[in-house]
Order: structure tokens, then sequence, then C-alpha cells
């Protein structure tokens, strides 16, 4: 062991650093890295950004006639509070516009949220964590659709990755499924409360060669996680039923230390859009480019 | 104004950003390949990662198909490539599917693991 070796493993032990197998900044359970989705979010805690976000669609046919056109971009920024346990926040702007209309302009609601991971299973490649997100009602513009009043949403997050099946089904082995469970509670008497479940199914390039098999691909093709992830909601009282959400099939390239992804917004029904719109993210992980994030900020160890 | 303070964090975030980032270590490529079949034992399992590892915190195995360990040499690092992990097979290999389980440290203290399997077929 040199003198460097050494160096490392006493600034470690002295550092009160352990090196668990079931421990990451990043969404990893085993050989399985789940990227950050853009519509639904992921099932771990990390410090990370994902700055911008960009939205476009047409949105439902208007009273008069029009169909508005949206467009947004926002950010959030999460970060790794404690071992397990992350803190984010998140803001975004739109502007909505319509042939022959006065245009409406302005910030979405400010919206924090609060995420602590409870299971990890590396062999089986599975997380789960809880969460609560809060819209901060009356932050945001109302004139743009920002709610006056504040919605919390506990929110269960999970992920499995499919390496675990037989060898007989080795090309699936790189399917993972993500999602998250909702309960909109709107505060007041207004709006009704939502179920918002979203799902994510994902085939990881990266996987199938470092994990499954090595094709000899395009160094390019071999960062690409092809996606469909599709959020839905559904108001659960107050007179209101309807399913709304989108299908978005789209694509993330996964670098080691940030992303991008693109996808398709297609409307489950036409109370949400009038027709595809488009997403896209791009994502940084904060803890590969900055030294102070490579352990949680107020204490405990990865 | 309370518009501004996710943008201004994030600003002063990635202003603070080296130019060159160091991040967890992720297999690039091994050999014997991914998922290959080799007509002869391999004398090595050598892997190459995203990042430079610490050997003395980087593991390599090799499991047979009966689930028991191969003999290895401890794992270092390449003198001239500190991303390469190489761990000589010290134990005779029976022909069939074996499974390479590693575990390293990068550099930057990022623990990853991960797993491949190769088929030895004379």
């Amino acid at each position: 062991m040199s003198f460097r070796q050494l160096r490392l493993g006493a600034a470690l032990f002295l550092g009160g650093i352990t090196i668990p197998a079931a421990a990451h900044a990043h969404a990893i359970a085993g050989d399985r890295i789940f990227p950050a989705t853009i519509a639904t979010d992921d099932p771990s805690v990390a410090s990370e950004i994902s700055l911008p976000t960009v939205n476009w669609f047409p949105a439902p046919v208007d009273s008069s006639g029009n169909v508005p056109q949206i467009k947004s971009i926002g950010g959030e920024l999460d970060l790794l509070v404690l071992p397990n346990f992350a803190l984010g926040i998140s803001d975004g702007w739109s502007a909505q516009t319509a042939r022959g209309e006065n245009g409406a302009y302005g910030f979405d609601n400010i919206e924090v949220s609060a995420k602590y991971k409870f299971f990890e299973d590396d062999d089986h490649e599975m997380l789960m964590s809880v969460g609560l997100v809060a819209d901060i009602g009356g932050t945001g513009a109302v004139n743009a659709g920002a709610d006056s009043l504040s919605t919390f949403t506990p929110t269960f997050y999970f992920g499995k990755g499919m390496g675990d099946l037989p060898d007989s089904m080795a090309l699936l082995k790189p399917l993972a499924i993500t999602g998250t469970i909702g309960l909109g509670l709107p505060q007041g008497g207004g709006n009704p409360y939502t179920f918002e479940p979203g799902i994510a199914v994902e085939y990881s390039m990266q996987y199938l060669k470092t994990a499954v098999k090595d094709y000899d691909l395009p160094e390019f093709l071999n960062h690409l996680v092809p996606l469909v992830e599709v959020p839905l909601s559904v108001g659960l009282n107050r007179g209101s039923s309807t399913w709304g959400g989108t299908v978005n099939p789209g694509v993330i390239y996964l670098a080691n230390t940030w992303q991008m992804g693109i996808e398709a917004t297609i409307p489950v029904t036409a109370n949400d859009q009038h027709g595809v719109g488009i997403a896209a993210q791009f994502h940084v992980f904060l803890d590969d480019w900055l030294p102070e994030f490579r352990q949680p900020l107020l204490g405990g160890t990865l | 104004m309370k518009h501004l303070v996710l943008p201004a964090i994030t600003t002063m975030l990635l202003a603070g950003a080296p130019s060159m980032a160091l991040a967890h270590a992720f297999l690039d490529n091994a050999t014997p390949k991914v998922g290959s079949t080799v007509n002869a034992p391999p004398a090595s399992i050598r892997i190459q990662f995203t990042q430079k590892v610490e050997a003395a915190f980087s593991h390599i195995h090799l499991i047979g198909a009966d689930g028991k360990d191969v003999a290895m040499g401890a794992a270092t690092t390449d003198p001239n490539d500190q991303t390469q992990l190489i761990a000589p097979v010290t134990g005779k290999l029976a022909p069939g599917r074996y499974e390479v389980r590693w575990d390293v440290l990068s550099v930057d203290t990022h623990h990853t693991n991960g797993h491949f399997p190769f088929t030895f077929q004379p």
C-alpha cells in the first residue's frame, strides 16, 4: 500500500467515512442508475439542479375559439441535507399567448419539497422514498395561472430495475420502472383533492453495455435512455372526476456528471392540452461538480 | 424578488464549480467483454472505469456458475492509467458461465459497484 493510499485511508477513517454498499448521492441501486426524469420525480435523494426545464404546449380551446400557446421555463434545486433526506425548491416563468388576445405572463408559484429515502436494495435495484411537496399559494402571478391558495402533496416515490430477471430474458434487464403516487390537498374550499399517479418506463443503454452485453455500439448510443413517462391526475371530490395528464415518449442522454432529456407530451384528454407539446430539461449532479456536496450538508456520511 | 432566490443560488453554485468534474466511477469497458464468450480462460480481469479509482479500496471477484468464488489476486490499477483496475485470475476455470463482481472507490470517494457475465467455452 503506497503512502498516498495510506493517506486516503486515514482521511476516510478520521472523517468517519464508512463505505456502505447501499448509500449513494445519485439515484443508484447496484448496477442501476435511475436518471432524473422530467415529468415524474425520480425515487432517490441527491444534490442536483434541473435548469432549465422548458415546456411548450397548445392549451385547450378558449372561449374565443383560440388555442393559446403555453411556454414555460423553470428550474429546481435539490440539496441533500442528511444522508437520506433532501430539500428542494423550484420555480418557473410562463407565457400564455393567443392570436388577437392579450398575453398572460408571470411566475408560477414557488414550490418547496422535502424527501426521505427509506429503502434501498442494491441486489434487486429498488429504491423507495416519501416526501411532501408544497406549492406555496400567492407567490406566483394569478393572471398566469398561479393559484392564490397553497396545495400540499404527500408523495410516495419508487424505482425498480429489472436486472434480476433470469438470463433467458437478458435483453429486458436494462428496463426499469419508476413512479410516484401523490395526493394533492389544496387549501381553502375551492379546488378538489387530486390523486396524482405517475410512472416512467425506461430502457438504459448504459446498463445494456455494462451489465448485460457490450455490443460495441457507438458511444453516443450507450448513453441514451429511451423512456415513456405518464404523469396523470384525477379529481377526487367537489364534482371533479376527470382524468388528465399526458403520455410522454422521449429520450435522456445520461452522461457521468450531467444529463439532458427531451420528450413529447401527448395529452390523454383534450381537457389539458389541445395537441402534442414538448418538454426538455438539462440536469446537473451537484455532488460531482462541487466537493462541498459530496456529503450531506448537515452531517452524516454516504 | 422572491423569484430570484432560485436563480441566484443556482448561479452561485455553478460559478463555484471546478472546470474538471470528478464523478462516480462507472464501468466503461472490460476484458473479457461484458456478456462475451471467450475460448481461453482469461489470465486476468481488467475493467476500465469512467474515473480514476483507488486500488486499495477496490475489488474484483469472479463467481462461477456454482456460486463459488474463483481464486483471484489483489486488484491493482494500471501504473499508466488509474482508471483501469486489473486482478489476476489465479484459480482454474472450468468451461461455463462466470460473473464478475466489482466494487470501487473513485478518487473523489464516491463508491460504486456492479456485476457482469461472460462465458468460457473452449
